[in-house]
């Protein structure tokens, strides 16, 4: 301001029409800020108050003021006037006697003088909002920074976003500047809160929720008469596999019965490849929670996620989209396989697998084939049957090496050394960790596929260590001069993100040092691994206890040793103690 | 927060629009909506002069502290004077 009058030679430079302006606010500022406050709307207090505020100021204080007020104005004047017009539109369309819709007035006071707001509890943002393409990718890939200022450009504030979202201004414009919304109840929040169909952000639904709790109370009342026998159910799965991995298998065959066909809802409008980009968000998101909470925490997320994949397999889409779909749905099941395996519902997590598997068969992806292969043998690992899960291993490891990715072999190759070493067999064992080291050698890693990159050389320090720890405790103790290293080294490296497997490792770990000998250091290790495994709702961890258990109720004359067995026992059956 | 210490500076009185840019140094743009916020917020009440006694100018619009404004304001001071974002201001207190 001081520039524009001290700043004089430089004057005579602007235009004529500048200079008219100048003097019309130098010498008749209350008339400028007449004319200024007008921007403001109607009612607004503000077009008094800042005139009443001029006449008490000396001459040049007023000029001040009369800019600063140009400024305000412009920005925030205008902004709500354009605000207000717009609430008037909805108004308008919300007298229609065809729609029903309640309204909520905020308190008068919300902005002084400013005519009470109405704000829609439904349809806040119009429905076709979020139709526009844009718009579609940004729900689809969860990025709320996007969705917010494409919103903004639609004319909603941050004000009225905030009051949607039920989160504070400052959080919103922090959004609005990039801040990533990660927590899956935020997203929630927000999408409900803003209207957008859960759906197109990857949230479940809530009917799909609703049908998920029948499916579960389904899968809980299930007597054990009714139930086909065990090794009927595993007979049939392994034939299922089978013909998947080698056979002409496609979608919609026979599956057996442990792939529960859910209603497929009509689904009005043709998916194209947003769609299968969210699919894939979704996977991508949900997986990162699973890695970090344990299955417990995300499989109902995943499996509501599925009900609404599944809809839109049913829909018309090209040729391209639809096998990118399939490949990302088998995806999708192959992670609620797993996380109901994590859980403890093996039927479920069979179910979901042997749907991955048709899915994956359909979207002609092998390698992905192959990844379901290997978790189908895991849950048969954890079923305590390595002859079941040896064959699915195989047969996924032809899968993996006909996708041609020597990392999918590798995780396989690891996997069958487990398998084996489950059976005694040292040999064959020790045969396949050499494959393992070798394959993942070879393997291309910045090519691989997302669901295997995961295995990285921690994890093949992991397995090598898990595989000696069971030769240790079923063939030779030792092998625990291999599985201690092994597991130290997997240990440490493991970061935050992937507690589970270090919750693991620490156990194996502990076991180690029982069968070592070294009682008192082994019951110090089991002690972390006990406090990591509390914040778990996850099988796998609950495997690795279960055995550190044994080998400490081995050694209760041991107080460190019987300590440890009865926080063990403690934590998975709270009531036996 | 200029905003908050201008107007504790006198928690009981009247203050002005204008008058608050000058103690808080903070741009009318930025002080109105901060002062509506207060006053949605009910820490600020507010009022119109009385026209007989302004002399022929228009009457001026004034804020004054709430209750509730006085504890909140004053509980933001508090926490603001550990707080090494506002060491350039006069908070007063133990500093």
């Amino acid at each position: 301001m001081t520039d524009f009058l001290v700043g004089g030679s430089a004057w005579w430079m602007l235009p004529a029409t500048l200079l008219a302006v100048a003097v019309i606010f130098g010498l008749f500022p209350g008339v400028a800020l007449r004319l200024i406050v007008l921007l403001y709307p109607k009612d607004d207090l503000r077009r008094r108050e800042l005139v009443a505020e001029l006449y008490t100021l000396d001459r040049l204080q007023r000029i001040e003021w009369v800019f600063q007020q140009l400024e305000t104005a412009l920005f925030e004047g205008l902004s709500r006037r354009l605000a207000q017009r717009r609430e008037r539109r909805h108004l308008e369309q919300a007298e229609d006697p065809g729609l029903q819709e309640t309204y909520e007035t905020l308190p008068s006071r919300i902005d002084d003088g400013q005519r009470p707001m109405p704000i829609r509890r439904s349809e806040r943002v119009t429905p076709e909002a979020w139709e526009d393409q844009e718009m579609r990718n940004a729900l689809a890939a969860r990025e709320v920074s996007t969705i917010y200022k494409l919103l903004r450009r639609k004319g909603v504030s941050q004000r009225q976003i905030a009051a949607m979202t039920g989160q504070s201004q400052s959080e919103v414009s922090e959004i609005l500047k990039g801040r990533q919304v990660m927590a899956y109840d935020v997203l929630v929040r927000i999408a409900d809160g803003l209207g957008v169909p859960r759906g197109y952000m990857g949230l479940a639904y809530d009917e799909v929720t609703a049908q998920r709790v029948a499916e579960r109370v389904a899968e809980r009342s299930e007597t054990p008469e009714a139930e086909e026998p065990e090794n009927v159910k595993r007979r049939k799965f392994l034939a299922h596999a089978a013909a998947v991995a080698v056979g002409a298998h496609v979608l919609g065959a026979d599956s057996g019965s442990w792939v529960s066909n859910p209603v497929l809802r009509p689904v009005p409008y043709r998916i194209g490849m947003t769609d299968v980009r969210q699919v894939e968000a979704a996977t991508r998101a949900l997986r990162s929670l699973d890695y970090q909470y344990g299955g417990g925490f995300c499989r109902d997320a995943v499996v509501a996620q599925l009900s609404w994949g599944e809809q839109i397999v049913s829909a018309w889409g090209t040729e391209v989209v639809k096998q990118r779909l399939h490949v990302a749905l088998a995806d999708l099941q192959n992670l609620a396989g797993w996380t109901s395996f994590d859980v403890g519902l093996i039927d479920s997590a069979r179910k979901h697998l042997g749907r991955a598997l048709d899915f994956a068969k359909a979207g002609e992806s092998d390698e992905l084939v192959a990844n379901i292969l290997y978790r189908m043998g895991r849950v048969y690992l954890h079923k305590e049957s390595p002859d079941l899960a040896l064959k699915l291993f195989q047969l996924g490891e032809i899968a993996a090496q006909q996708s041609g990715s020597e990392l999918a072999v590798a995780v396989i190759c690891a996997n069958q050394a487990w398998a084996y070493a489950m059976m005694g067999h040292e040999d064959q064992t020790m045969k396949l960790i050499g494959r393992t080291r070798d394959e993942f050698a070879r393997a291309n890693h910045g090519e691989a596929a997302d669901w295997v990159k995961f295995f990285n050389e921690d994890d093949v320090y992991s397995m090598i260590g898990t595989v000696h720890t069971v030769l240790a405790q079923k063939v030779d103790s030792r092998h625990t001069k291999y599985a201690i290293p092994a597991l130290t080294r997997a240990i440490d490296s493991y970061g935050d993100e992937v507690t589970r497997s270090r919750a693991v490792n620490l156990s194996s770990l502990a076991t180690n040092h029982l069968l070592d000998g070294n009682v008192n250091h082994g019951a110090k290790i089991g002690h972390q691994a006990v406090d990591l495994a509390r914040h778990f709702n996850s099988c796998r961890v609950q495997d690795a206890m279960m055995v550190l258990k044994i080998e400490a109720g081995k050694r209760r004359t041991n107080s460190d040793a019987r300590d440890l067995a009865d926080a063990i026992s403690q934590l998975y059956e709270p009531d036996a103690s | 927060m200029e905003v908050a210490v201008a107007i504790m500076g006198d928690p009981s009185g009247k203050h002005w629009g204008y008058a608050l840019m000058q103690e808080s140094g903070v741009r009318s743009g930025v002080l109105y909506p901060i002062l509506a916020r207060m006053l949605a917020d009910g820490w600020l009440s507010d009022g119109w002069e009385d026209p007989a006694a302004t002399g022929g100018r228009p009457p001026r619009r004034y804020y004054e502290l709430t209750e509730k404004g006085r504890i909140e304001l004053g509980a933001l001071l508090v926490s603001a004077r550990s707080d090494a974002r506002f060491r350039g201001l006069n908070l007063g207190g133990a500093q």
